[in-house]
């Protein structure tokens, strides 16, 4: 009788079934004494109510890219612009998926509005307010009743310097333009297999005449860019794609860098912002572009990238609202109230 | 003078109102029930805004406070934090930041004001250091909570330099929860970075219970050495004292024993090790280390424990009832 039992589909299920419980169930224990626990977001489940109704997805090719904010009814929106690419579309809840187009981009700030064909969609609102002190509750809306993560503001606004990119490259100068005297280990150039003696002729098509030139056209790039290299190596030419790093970490080791990518991916670009706010959200840099909120519902800025193990950035609300009105060509603002 | 007892008198009306706590102002309404934030800051979920709106209103007094405790810490090429503990500018650090006993250092403040400081003693095993600033005080300093008061799920802040000190940038904050607590290390999902080390991890009432030490792979992942490790050994801090070793540098001789043996008998010997070099025997009985007596196989693993890899000591065995007299120099742990 127990022998059949045992054998039975049932004393396999019961097996199977407990299991699953012991492991949901530890998962739920550890999960539950996070910040990030499910009871700690619902509490936030009000704070995030309306500007979720303000959050798009933003999707490149089909592919989940990053999020959005609407700026305007009538369907402008406004996200990080170095993540797009391809065919844009925008899903809002509720909605189809809608094709969209670009319409502005701000290099600087890393922003892009887009358009798509719709009258009727809900703004996002803005808060007045400069910015909230260290220490305040911060929620990203999803698509959902449940913000994506909250967190606390680390540093009130800040610039944000620039990653300085580099080669991997130690240069002279020679009659025939700049040498490469050096390669270092572990570099962009070594990668691409650049040699030492190497004269570069041009960088992406342009020509470098002197080691001066060369070094202000690699520091116009961020680290992370592609650039195609013709070098002349004896009698012959090549053409050569290589990937910038950055400076700091080619002079330093890339210790650093290492510790900050324990526990996720960062945004490709994530410095060189005139000024943004650090939070300690704990975002992906697909969740990267759009609003944060304050308790109050408020969008405080827009999230612009995954920049640390530690930290995400937000464009603040004061410096984004100037911009959308340029963007927006200074009239979409106005043309909203007929209707 | 005049500033820092205006920063005392704000410290103390922060202290205060910690247990009665009244919601701030929305809008033109005053909300006037009072949140009682202790069993939230427990690990009790909010359950309201006003329930967060009173979290905050204390974490940004608490973030105000606490920051201006928190220092970055050079000391030759190593950049960390510290806090700052006493009006006369003792700092807690990591072990791993201090590096040495009794080298100069430079103290930042949260200002960006450069102090001058020395360090001084570092337990490497549970990576707890200390330094003083040398320059006359007063300085804001934190409190150290009394006991080893980490609790999993409760609320805590941690504050530091991630990176290491940028100028222009203040201490950073972050706010997270106690995720498991030990001996060794307080867990807890505050996110740290190289550049953190040293620096304080504090409850919601603004006491030091930790600090900032070392990551692991998930973003859950963060340890800090318990408070106690400082006030335990409070005295051999403060007098410059270096002992025990960071984990996997330890000093070893290279045998195996067996635990529940009453005399420690080596079982194997590996080969490369010390033990090999000098001659040691699997069947040896270990009778004398370093001249200090040993009883059995854990007595002799925390002889060797108090010695530093490179040292050189006697080891006196018993072999077929002889008696014999080696001489080994301890090897490090990792090396070969």
């Amino acid at each position: 009788m127990m022998k059949r039992f045992f054998r039975s589909q049932s004393a396999v299920f019961f097996a199977v079934t407990m299991a699953v419980i012991v492991l949901v169930f530890v998962r739920v224990e550890a999960a539950d004494q996070q910040r990030n626990a499910y009871a700690i977001k619902n509490a936030f489940r009000d704070v995030v109510a309306d500007a979720s109704r303000s959050t798009v997805r933003v999707l490149c090719d089909d592919r989940r890219t990053s999020l959005g904010v609407i700026v305007d009814e009538n369907g402008y929106i406004l996200t990080k612009a170095s993540e797009l690419s391809g065919e844009v579309s925008c899903q809002i809840l509720g909605r189809d998926t809608m094709p969209a187009r670009i319409v502005a981009i701000d290099e600087q700030w890393d922003l892009a509005l887009l358009k798509v064909d719709a009258s009727d969609l809900t703004p996002i609102q803005w808060s007045d307010e400069q910015a909230p002190a260290v220490g305040s509750w911060l929620a990203t809306p999803g698509l959902d009743a449940l913000p994506i993560a909250i967190g606390v503001v680390s540093v009130a606004p800040r610039e944000i310097e620039r990653r300085m990119p580099a080669l991997g490259i130690v240069l002279d100068n020679s009659e025939q333009g700049p040498r490469i005297l050096r390669v270092l280990d572990d570099s962009g150039a070594a990668r691409a297999g650049v040699k030492e003696g190497d004269v570069v002729r041009e960088l992406d098509g342009k020509a470098m005449d002197s080691r001066e030139t060369l070094i202000e056209a690699i520091r116009q790039y961020s680290p992370g860019d592609k650039v195609r290299l013709t070098v002349d190596r004896g009698e012959k030419t090549l053409k050569i794609e290589a990937t910038l790093g950055e400076f700091n970490s080619m002079v330093h080791g890339n210790r650093e860098e290492f510790q900050n990518a324990l526990g996720g991916q960062l945004s490709r670009r994530r410095a060189g912002f005139p000024l943004a706010i650090q939070h300690d959200t704990v975002l992906t840099p697909s969740q990267c572009g759009g609003p944060i909120v304050d308790l109050e519902g408020r969008a405080i800025g827009l999230n612009i990238a995954r920049a640390s193990r530690v930290g995400s950035y937000a464009l603040p609300a004061p410096a984004i609202r100037p911009l959308l009105e340029q963007m927006m060509g200074g009239t979409m603002v106005t043309t909203t109230v007929a209707d | 003078m005049t500033n820092f007892s205006g920063f005392f008198r704000f410290a103390a009306t922060v202290l205060l109102a910690l247990f009665s706590f009244q919601t701030p102002v929305v809008g033109d309404q005053v909300v006037s029930t009072s949140v009682d934030l202790t069993p939230i800051f427990d690990g009790q979920p909010p359950q309201s805004i006003d329930d967060l709106l009173a979290m905050q209103r204390h974490q940004q007094d608490l973030a105000d406070r606490l920051v201006r405790c928190t220092v970055a810490v050079v000391v030759d090429s190593a950049h960390g934090s510290g806090v700052i503990i006493s009006e006369d500018g003792y700092v807690l650090t990591a072990a791993h930041v201090a590096g040495q006993p009794n080298r100069r250092a430079t103290i930042i403040l949260s200002d960006g004001r450069r102090v001058r400081g020395t360090t001084l003693g570092c337990h490497l095993t549970l990576d707890a250091g200390l330094m003083k600033i040398t320059d006359p005080g007063p300085w804001p300093y934190a409190e150290m909570a009394e006991e080893d008061v980490a609790r999993r799920g409760q609320w805590c802040l941690v504050t530091g330099h991630p990176g290491g000190y940028q100028q222009g940038r203040p201490p950073v904050v972050r706010i997270g929860r106690v995720l498991s607590t030990d001996r060794f290390a307080v867990t807890t999902d505050c996110t740290l970075v190289g550049g953190d080390s040293g620096g304080p991890l504090f409850d919601m009432e603004g006491r030091v219970i930790g600090i900032n030490s070392r990551i692991g792979r998930d973003l859950t992942a963060n340890l800090h050495v318990p408070v106690v490790a400082y006030r335990e050994n409070w005295d051999r801090l403060a007098n410059g004292d270096q002992w025990g070793h960071f984990p996997g540098t330890g000093p070893v001789i290279g045998v195996r024993g067996s635990q529940d043996s009453e005399q420690a008998r080596i079982v194997q010997v590996y080969p490369g090790t010390p033990a090999e070099k000098a001659g040691i025997r699997a069947g040896d009985v270990i009778v004398k280390f370093n001249g200090k007596k040993v009883t059995d196989f854990s007595s002799l693993q925390v002889l060797v424990n108090d010695c530093q890899p490179g040292d050189k000591v006697s080891v006196e065995l018993l072999r077929d009832d002889r008696r014999v007299l080696l001489e080994m120099v301890v090897g490090q742990q990792g090396s070969p």
